[in-house]
């Protein structure tokens, strides 16, 4: 092991050697002559292929160091067997996106190679978010994982909502992050510390200071703004518009996952002494943003701002995990993102692959007719719509079972009860959704249904999403024994 | 005892054929004669197993058989935990038996034939783990996911005003069953265990038991159509198609009886106990409700969708009278009023084979042109009815018997049964059968060969089950009794405590 003072290199190859290959890829690109647009797909097509493929060793290498417990770079960063699960969580939704995506941007003319780089830069910012244990340390690898989703929103200058998303997402974006260092800053000024461990040794149940408190509640405004809960989610809906389908699952899947994996790190871990002081304000954000979440969201009817609403929900729904600090808690919640996550991949991914009438497919009623003419594809999307919807026997039913088993356990019964009852309301959108599919008449509607020409891992994936969203039964039993070996403490 | 996993087998068989009926591709009409075979023999064999394992189930004990365990979660103790006892096997004999009437003696609609079969053979499939499963958790899921197929089949191959009534329908069932995971999933925290018969002995304080009670009620409530979650029902039974009518009534709108037997009875006696006052009044509710709209209804399929829900009511009631006549009683009758509403429904088939219409008015006088079909009709009608001899008596009186040893009041409430009945069935077979006969009818031709067939298992099954219904209570006694002790018991610790 080589060590630097107290820093082991170890932890960090994953992220280093991420960052290697962004370089590289970069310097792969810069030094490609490009004359028309055809090597330029050329190169695209080489720069993300070569991408899959280093993330994949990048998965290896994570899984590789293993589920140890280190703190390295004078405890700026952490390694932990729960923090080892939530980088492979992560890695494993970007090399899907990354898979699926490949087609979808060249077919949207979006074919510069830096958006490959960029989404390698972004997997490193939110890898080293998750195993952060240190504000400051916290703060720079979010704005390291903002920045690139901005530059991703500004990248096709053609596409004025994703420059207006961008702008959008700037803006406010800076603003909660104004809240979140003023957050940052007043618990430094009560504590005198930014590190996690350290906060945690100094804040315990005693702790009654109204400027700490204040700090916690900036800290959860800022964090609220970046996971979209009410009433900090104005953004959402017209950021998730504008931008085009990869950059919307790596902001509702990739970047919300990473943000709530740090979110219950910060309110376990610094402020897992003061849970009766943050817990009513989480409560408060859970009920708030599932009404919003799951009522508003019926009434949609471009898929993208669909997306946005059933995010703030299902934010609303992992929310609840975050309650009560405990091992089995930390199972479920990993068992949820792993169940809702896949659904929304396969859901837009699939969406991805086709196109109708040489638009890709904005509007619910745009699927209208899809059984008639594709009849396995409007079954694999209502396979992943019935997951999102949480019905048996899909992966979705599981993850919300697990959810409300925990939130049982920690006897919140009422909060669990009104979440699940209030889940029933958007169980509609995506009845509605197979109706269109399935059951409107189609006569008066000229279709042509067009299937980007899919390569065979992108299909490969799609079916093993698949496989996972009805099979999950089957997956489970062995996740569920891995989780519970690994996870033995929190932490 | 057996080591062959027989009832997994029939949980996947109908899979494999659902996959195996995937892979058919061609023309339109070879795809619906080849489905319709698939379709056919899968269910065959499906139910010649099922005869199997009722013919090898031993009476007289009480306890489950062919039982399968395999561990999935142990944290929870959440096990793909198969059995059958008395109750569970005679709900998934008849609804195996349901099947393949629906399969041979239904036409496969032309389109969209692999859909079709597909979510049968799914509902078939889920229906057989709904009733053979030991577990609280694989019991919702194989109860809440028979819904799905169901939503396809009513969205799809329905007609008139189908997506409001394919709406109406799933947002009530989902709701109901978010209630019922709700409580399911409390249990479940409370206790760290997911297995039925855990719960059996297990008691809940009073005030939890009442709590988890209602929520688990009023799912069941909406599945078996009980007066204020019965409003989805009519329109349901409107627009599906009416095969799905026969499946509805025979198979999924007794996922509630089951339940109410097989997880309220033992798991909440205390609740059901208290609660059996306010189950009556909202039985004579939808009993006399019911059966007063029938009375007046001249749309056929929802004329018999009313008439349903009061059979049902008196089932319902029949299970809150909590001693050995009356959940027997309820049991029977449950199994009987599949077979007889299948007969009818199957009418209805034929009926509307030779005119699309649910109007009772189109269908006056079928005495003249068509007196075979007329005389099935008056037999199946007699079922209806509780004529002795037919099944719908056995389990009617069973019931009643029940009800009147448990409150005499409500009992002879109960008893106006017999004459809602005996009005609805008389007054339609007037119209249907012995009305004048109108320029419809006129050219109607009698039912043929393979009509016959098809209702002549039907009335074959409602006399055999009415001469001798020993060979059912039979099978189910013990189980009942073993079903009332661990109910008693339940009281006996709670007033112990």
């Amino acid at each position: 092991m080589i060590n630097i003072g107290s820093s082991s290199f170890i932890i960090a190859i994953p992220e280093i050697y991420l960052v290697i290959v962004a370089f590289l890829l970069l310097l792969l690109g810069l030094f490609t002559k490009v004359q028309d647009t055809e090597t330029k797909v050329l190169l695209f097509n080489r720069v993300s292929s070569l991408s899959v493929i280093a993330i994949i060793f990048g998965f290896i290498l994570v899984y590789a160091i293993g589920d140890m417990y280190v703190e390295t770079f004078h405890s700026l960063f952490i390694i932990s067997p729960i923090i080892f699960l939530f980088k492979l969580v992560i890695i494993f939704f970007v090399l899907i996106i990354a898979i699926l995506s490949r087609l979808y941007l060249i077919d949207k003319s979006i074919h510069q190679f830096e958006y490959i780089v960029l989404m390698l830069f972004f997997l490193v910012g939110n890898l080293l978010m998750i195993s952060s244990n240190d504000f400051i340390a916290f703060y720079v690898t979010l704005e390291l994982t903002t920045v690139c989703t901005y530059i991703l929103m500004f990248m096709d200058k053609k596409d004025i909502p994703s420059i207006q998303a961008g702008i959008k997402y700037f803006l406010l974006g800076v603003l909660g992050t104004a809240f979140l260092l003023y957050g940052i800053s007043l618990v430094y000024g009560y504590t005198g510390l930014t590190n996690f461990t350290e906060i945690r040794s100094v804040v315990d149940s005693d702790t009654k200071n109204w400027v700490l408190l204040i700090g916690i509640v900036m800290i959860l405004v800022g964090i609220g703004f970046k996971l979209s809960l009410v009433p900090f989610h104005m953004w959402t809906p017209d950021v998730y518009k504008g931008v085009n389908k990869f950059v919307l699952l790596m902001l509702s899947v990739v970047s919300k996952f990473s943000i709530f994996f740090i979110l219950i790190r910060i309110l376990w871990e610094p402020f897992g002494g003061v849970i009766s002081q943050w817990q009513q304000i989480v409560v408060l954000l859970i009920v708030l943003s599932a009404l919003i979440g799951f009522i508003v969201s019926i009434y949609q009817t471009n898929i993208k701002s669909f997306i946005a609403y059933s995010s703030i929900a299902n934010m609303s729904y992992m929310l609840m995990i975050a309650l009560s600090p405990s091992v089995i808690a930390v199972k479920n919640l990993i068992i949820f993102s792993l169940s809702y996550g896949i659904a929304l991949v396969g859901f837009v991914g699939t969406l991805m692959l086709f196109k109708r009438d040489n638009k890709s497919i904005v509007d619910i009623y745009d699927l209208k007719g899809l059984y008639k003419n594709h009849p396995y594809l409007a079954f694999i999307l209502s396979t992943f719509l019935i997951s999102m919807a949480g019905l048996p026997i899909t992966a979705g039913f599981f993850g919300k079972i697990f959810v409300l088993y925990s939130v049982f356990t920690s006897e919140y019964y009422l909060l669990g009860a009104l979440l699940a009852l209030l889940s029933v309301v958007m169980m509609y959108f995506y009845l509605k959704v197979i109706k269109i599919m399935y059951f409107d008449s189609y006569e008066d509607v000229a279709i042509n249904f067009y299937a980007i020409k899919g390569n065979f891992l992108a299909k490969f994936t799609l079916g093993f999403l698949f496989l996972f969203t009805v099979l999950f039964i089957v997956f489970l039993v062995p996740l569920i024994r891995v989780l519970e070996e690994v996870i033995t403490f929190l932490f | 005892m057996f080591s062959m996993p027989i009832l997994s087998f029939l949980i996947f068989l109908p899979i494999v054929a659902i996959l195996i009926i995937l892979t058919i591709r061609g023309e339109q009409e070879l795809i619906a004669k080849s489905v319709k075979y698939i379709t056919i023999l899968t269910s065959v064999i499906h139910l010649v197993l099922c005869l199997y394992i009722l013919f090898s189930f031993i009476k007289i004990d009480g306890d489950y058989q062919f039982v399968e365990k395999i561990a999935l979660i142990p944290s929870i103790d959440f096990n793909y935990y198969l059995g059958v006892d008395g109750i569970s096997l005679l709900f998934l004999v008849f609804s195996s038996l349901l099947f393949l009437m629906i399969f041979l003696f239904i036409e496969i609609p032309q389109n969209n034939a692999k859909l079709y079969a597909i979510s049968f053979l799914a509902i078939l499939s889920f229906s057989v783990g709904t009733f053979a499963s030991l577990d609280l958790i694989l019991f919702y899921l194989f109860y809440e996911a028979s819904m799905i197929p169901v939503f396809f089949l009513m969205g799809v191959f329905g007609s008139g005003n189908k997506l409001y009534s394919t709406f109406k329908f799933m947002m009530y069932t989902v709701a109901g069953s978010m209630l019922m995971i709700i409580a399911i999933i409390a249990m479940v925290a409370i206790t760290k265990s997911s297995s039925m018969q855990f719960f059996d002995t297990f008691a809940f304080d009073y005030k939890v038991q009442v709590y988890l009670f209602t929520a688990i009620f009023i799912a069941l409530a909406i599945k078996s159509g009980i007066f204020p979650f019965h409003s989805w029902l009519p329109d349901t039974y409107e627009t599906s198609p009416l095969s799905l009518n026969i499946i509805l009534s025979g198979v999924l709108m007794k996922y509630g009886v089951y339940g109410m037997i097989r997880i309220l009875i033992p798991m909440f006696p205390l609740a059901m106990f208290d609660a059996s006052t306010y189950i009556y009044i909202l039985s004579i509710i939808t009993l006399f409700y019911a059966g007063f709209i029938a009375f007046t209804e001249s749309n056929i399929k929802k004329l018999f969708a009313y008439f349903s829900l009061s059979h049902l009511a008196l089932i319902v009631a029949a299970i809150f009278s909590l001693n050995t006549q009356g959940i027997e009683g309820a049991i029977f009758q449950a199994i009987s009023h599949s077979t007889y509403t299948a007969g009818i429904f199957l009418v209805i088939v034929y009926l509307k084979a030779r005119l699309d219409s649910n109007n009772k008015e189109y269908f006056m006088g079928l005495a003249t042109p068509m007196p075979i079909l007329s005389i099935f009709i008056v037999l199946i009608g007699l079922a209806n009815i509780g004529l002795p001899l037919t099944n719908g008596f056995v389990g009617e009186f069973l019931s009643l018997l029940g009800i009147f040893q448990h409150n005499r009041f409500f009992a002879i409430l109960f008893c106006f049964t017999i004459l809602i009945s005996a009005v609805v069935i008389i007054r339609f077979n007037r119209y249907v059968v012995f009305g004048n006969v109108n320029e419809y009818t006129k050219s109607f031709k009698d039912i043929n060969f393979y009509e016959i067939t098809g209702l002549s298992i039907i009335v074959l099954v409602i006399i055999i089950m009415g001469v001798y219904p020993d060979i059912f209570l039979d099978i189910m006694h013990s189980s009942v009794s073993k079903l009332m002790e661990s109910f008693k018991n339940g009281i006996i610790i709670q007033n112990d405590i």
